[in-house]
């Protein structure tokens, strides 16, 4: 939770020189916005780079753990330092914005994309200050280790272009167990920041970055820097500024646009100055906040409902001399802000005497065009016993620092309208899929050959041999998906679940065998070697990324539940919309895309699983309905049933129906919906029941 | 449990991890027919050599891979081409002015992918790394048959076949920079101008169509001299020899 939020820029400018000792860095940089220069603006001016904006990379993550969740910084800029009149190559001076674009600076390297043909093949990237061996380096992306040499160069492959990290010591890659062959994940240690080439420590302290297609000596270099500086403005919160596939001109942060400058830094606490950072007491989330600022030096979180005007301030990273006394109650204010007139309740906290509630009142107002909230009242004044003996006048003020995210909306589902995936081909929902046994034949679980969905064509060979058994529908296809959740999968709690134990029990991992950050514990690597223990935490981590966007992986939680959703975050399936966009998760995750199913039909398909589960496992045999049974909404009551009644038609609800009712149907019109449904299924039983047709226009008067 | 593994989405993670949409890349042609490649050729489809098992060389370490171009060893170090002739090799010592006395006779290989999963999401066999460590030497050898991405430099020319490029890559630009990041001066012990390291070296040599990239990574002291002399890594570059690959594929 804490520790994959991000603060970014602006609350370390608030923080001012300021902030977390242990967070920031202690060099000239700690204070100052990021700035670049435009994409080829290289030294020395007399050499041209490559002025291409193109980002060619937009999925990469910064090469160093930098951003808004370490408040760590990273200057791109060339490692040469005589460029910058400097004899010590690893003068503090070189640690600092703006980046620079180094690419192309002269060398003997054939680089095709430079001007002259020849240049600097890459990059160079100073880490946050100049230590050695202390600042991670980190996979932009995923892919294989095709070689690592005494450079250090550590080559990473993916797909027709390969990635090279240079000069990290060899026994940081050795202690991040990084070795030829290991496919590895994005965010993934390398290594560490230091000095080594060909074998010793000679060159500055420093990354070299590079990136070429083709083999290596070819000279199809890419230009990294214009992904390199987007990826920089998504470490720290900011918009990549990545338009039509380009690094658009930012006329604040890129040295030489035209426009306006930067404004000064207004740093009004400076009295923060030095002051650390706890960690987010337990059970406050980011996300549940609307905006966040600063108060006393402590982050807080502001929880808003603009219907009501209810408002909250709660700790959200509380300077660390008060952590432990907020931890308890984090809720230091709650109250309305009524037309920028806030009341309501503050606490003072006391180690010794406890919490005191005390009244307070205010304005919101802006300071410097920043929001602030200024609140006044009368504290408690406790003696040494405790006992109240007065008040003190008390002063809350909180600055705005940033908002936390949008409001996402979930997005749309749009059922596709064709069938491309082996799972979407068989209608297995999850591609639930059996592998050849010791014996070369594929023998499927009881609880799959014993369901009644299963089609008798068999199903489909994945690219590794197993099959993905066909079902006849696609509310079986949902069923069938449905029990394994809750009676196969492993380390959840029946239908409570969390992204972190469905991921582990997808790749059939362990939870206990790898950390919250995807590697392996020692007891993982105890019980299974090394190298099998890391690749293990690596297929975890890779449906983490697809299910909620672990090390900035693809995340499709937040398409379904409009909002992330947290690794340990627990998951309430019992409930059908959590189920619905959990299951889409995993789906799309899977596939790639939206799932080809209806609300509708995936709700029928969970009462089909929950029937057989009955019959299967609970030994009643007639809990299962026929495969038909659960295709007809109109036994279950749902609003595209389609039985016609008293001339009025009702057809099948279409994928763009699925869609309106997703995104634009009032509650009412849904339960008129479902009255209507509930009429006409009850009329189809009378129907049944008289043995005459009363839904058509043919029925006696 | 009748069945051994039970698993779900078994390929997602290794579909999340690598690039997707490079099917759709090319492969480049090889150029079997080129001259280069004819003793191989003879050697593939004679019975008993490698036409026996397509795909496999006959001394290539085991892996599951089908190559589909041309994979290089050093000759000599036991990776012998098929139809080479009978009888001992010279080592390289022999063979490749001011190879270093440090290095092993029989170097350690390491070849990737050795699996369909190390595969990078393209094509097995389409594409190789092999790290062949002598100790004090190490050579990382790059075969690739897939179309470059235009991307990153438009298609240029081929160079002929059998051509040899080196380039040397110098992080330092020249300067040489004690472990505390202290510039020093270019001059000897003796006051004369020390002898400039060129930098890390990089052959590339086209053989058919592809070009093959041989970067040699002198680890030790003892090995700089090497990656300094151009006589010595020309005369690497030519004990290149054809280990694996099918020319059919």
């Amino acid at each position: 939770m804490a520790t994959g939020s991000r603060l970014p820029l602006k609350l370390l400018i608030l923080l001012g020189a300021v902030a977390a000792a242990n967070l920031l860095p202690k060099h000239p940089a700690e204070a100052q916005e990021l700035t670049y220069f435009a994409p080829g603006d290289i030294l020395p001016k007399t050499v041209g780079g490559i002025g291409s904006r193109a980002v060619t990379f937009p999925d990469w993550i910064f090469p160093m753990e930098v951003g808004s969740g370490t408040g760590l910084h990273a200057y791109i800029g060339t490692q040469l330092s005589t460029y910058h009149g400097l004899s010590w190559s690893n003068d503090p001076k070189l640690f600092n914005y703006p980046h620079r674009d180094n690419q192309c600076e002269p060398r003997a390297w054939k680089v095709q994309a430079c001007p002259s043909g020849i240049g600097h093949q890459g990059v160079d990237i100073r880490a946050n200050d100049n230590s050695d061996k202390k600042w991670n380096v980190i996979a932009v992306e995923g892919g294989v280790v095709t070689s690592i040499t005494s450079n250090t160069t550590v080559s990473i492959k993916n797909g027709t272009h390969t990635v090279q990290y240079l000069h990290m010591h060899p026994n940081s890659i050795r202690d991040a167990g990084i070795d030829e062959g290991d496919v590895v994940v994005k965010g993934q240690v390398l290594g560490k920041v230091s000095c080594f080439m060909s074998g010793s420590c000679s060159t500055s302290r420093h990354l070299h970055f590079h990136a070429y297609t083709g083999t290596v000596g070819e000279g199809r270099l890419y230009h990294v820097y214009p992904s390199l500086i987007a990826a920089y403005r998504r470490a720290w919160g900011l918009p990549d500024g990545v338009q039509n596939g380009e690094l658009t001109r930012d006329s604040i942060r890129e040295t030489g646009v035209p426009g306006p400058r930067p404004q000064p830094v207004v740093v009004p606490q400076t009295s923060c100055a030095g002051i650390q950072l706890g960690d987010a007491p337990s059970g406050v989330d980011r996300n549940a906040f609307s905006s966040l600022w600063l108060h006393n030096c402590s982050v807080m979180g502001l929880v808003a409902d603009n219907v009501t005007g209810a408002r909250s301030f709660v700790y959200y990273r509380p300077k660390a001399a008060v952590k432990d006394v907020v931890a308890v109650e984090p809720m230091l204010f709650t109250g309305v802000n009524e037309a920028g007139n806030v009341r309501g309740q503050a606490k003072h906290y006391s180690s010794r005497c406890g919490v005191a509630v005390f009244d307070v009142f205010g304005k919101s107002f802006e300071e410097n065009g920043n929001p602030v909230i200024e609140l006044t009242g009368k504290r408690p004044q406790r003696d040494p016993t405790c006992a109240t003996t007065g008040s003190v006048d008390e002063v809350l003020r909180f600055t705005y620092i940033e908002r936390v995210s949008p409001s996402n909306a979930p997005v749309s589902h749009v059922v596709p309208n064709d069938r491309i995936t082996l799972s979407e081909k068989t209608r297995n929902f999850l591609a639930i899929t059996f592998y050849p046994d010791g014996e070369g034949v594929i023998r499927l679980l009881p609880y799959f050959a014993g369901f009644p969905g299963l089609a008798r064509e068999g199903g489909l060979t994945d690219s590794k041999g197993g099959l993905i058994p066909s079902v006849q529908t696609d509310e079986a296809g949902a069923a069938i998906s449905w029990v394994w959740i809750k009676k196969r999968a492993r380390f959840t709690d029946g239908l409570r679940i969390k992204p972190r134990t469905v991921a582990h029990s997808m790749a059939g991992v362990d939870p206990a065998a790898c950390d919250s950050q995807m590697r392996p514990t020692p007891g993982g690597i105890e019980a299974a070697g090394e190298v099998p223990a890391r690749d293990a935490c690596n297929r975890v981590a890779n449906y983490l990324r697809g299910y909620v966007g672990f090390a900035n992986g693809r995340d499709f939680a937040s398409d379904y539940f409009g909002r992330r959703v947290n690794v340990d975050e627990e998951l309430n399936l019992a409930e059908l919309d959590v189920a619905w966009n959990w299951m889409r998760t995993m789906y799309s995750h899977e596939s790639g895309r939206p799932a080809v199913l209806t609300r509708s039909a995936f709700e029928r398909g969970l009462k089909f699983g929950d029937d057989y589960i009955a019959s299967f496992y609970d030994g009643i045999p007639d809990a299962v309905k026929s495969v038909e049974f659960y295709q007809d909404p109109c036994n279950f009551a749902q609003p595209d049933c389609v039985t016609p009644i008293a001339g009025v038609r009702v057809e099948p609800a279409t994928a763009e129906e699925d869609h309106l009712r997703d995104t634009a149907e009032p509650d009412q019109i849904e339960e008129l919906f479902r009255l209507f449904s509930g009429v006409s299924a009850r009329l189809k039983k009378l129907e049944n029941a008289v043995g005459v047709p009363l839904s058509s226009d043919e029925r006696p008067n | 449990m009748t069945c051994k593994m039970e698993t779900l989405l078994a390929y997602a993670a290794i579909s999340c991890v690598i690039a997707t949409g490079s099917a759709a890349q090319g492969l480049r042609d090889v150029g079997w027919t080129d001259t280069y490649f004819n003793s191989y050729r003879s050697a593939f489809r004679a019975p008993g050599a490698a036409a026996a098992e397509p795909g496999a060389g006959p001394s290539e370490p085991s892996t599951s891979i089908v190559w589909l171009l041309p994979v290089l060893g050093i000759l000599g170090t036991g990776e012998n081409a098929p139809g080479a002739t009978a009888g001992p090799i010279p080592t390289l010592k022999n063979r490749v002015p001011d190879w270093p006395a440090c290095t092993t006779e029989k170097p350690q290989i390491k070849t990737v992918p050795e699996t369909v999963e190390q595969a990078a999401g393209l094509i097995p066999g389409s594409w190789y790394v092999r790290t062949i460590n002598f100790g004090c030497i190490k050579l990382v050898l790059e075969g690739n048959r897939n179309e470059p991405d235009p991307a990153a430099a438009p298609a240029g020319q081929v160079q002929e076949s059998g051509t040899t490029e080196l380039n040397f890559h110098d992080e330092n630009a020249g300067t040489a920079i004690d472990p505390e990041g202290n510039l020093l001066n270019q001059v000897g012990p003796t006051g004369a101008p020390a002898v400039k390291d060129k930098g890390t070296p990089v052959l590339t040599v086209t053989l058919g169509n592809l070009p093959y990239s041989l970067t040699v990574d002198c680890v030790t002291p003892e090995s700089r001299t090497f990656c300094n002399s151009e006589s010595g890594l020309r005369a690497l570059g030519k004990q290149l020899v054809v280990i694996a690959g099918d020319p059919t594929k």
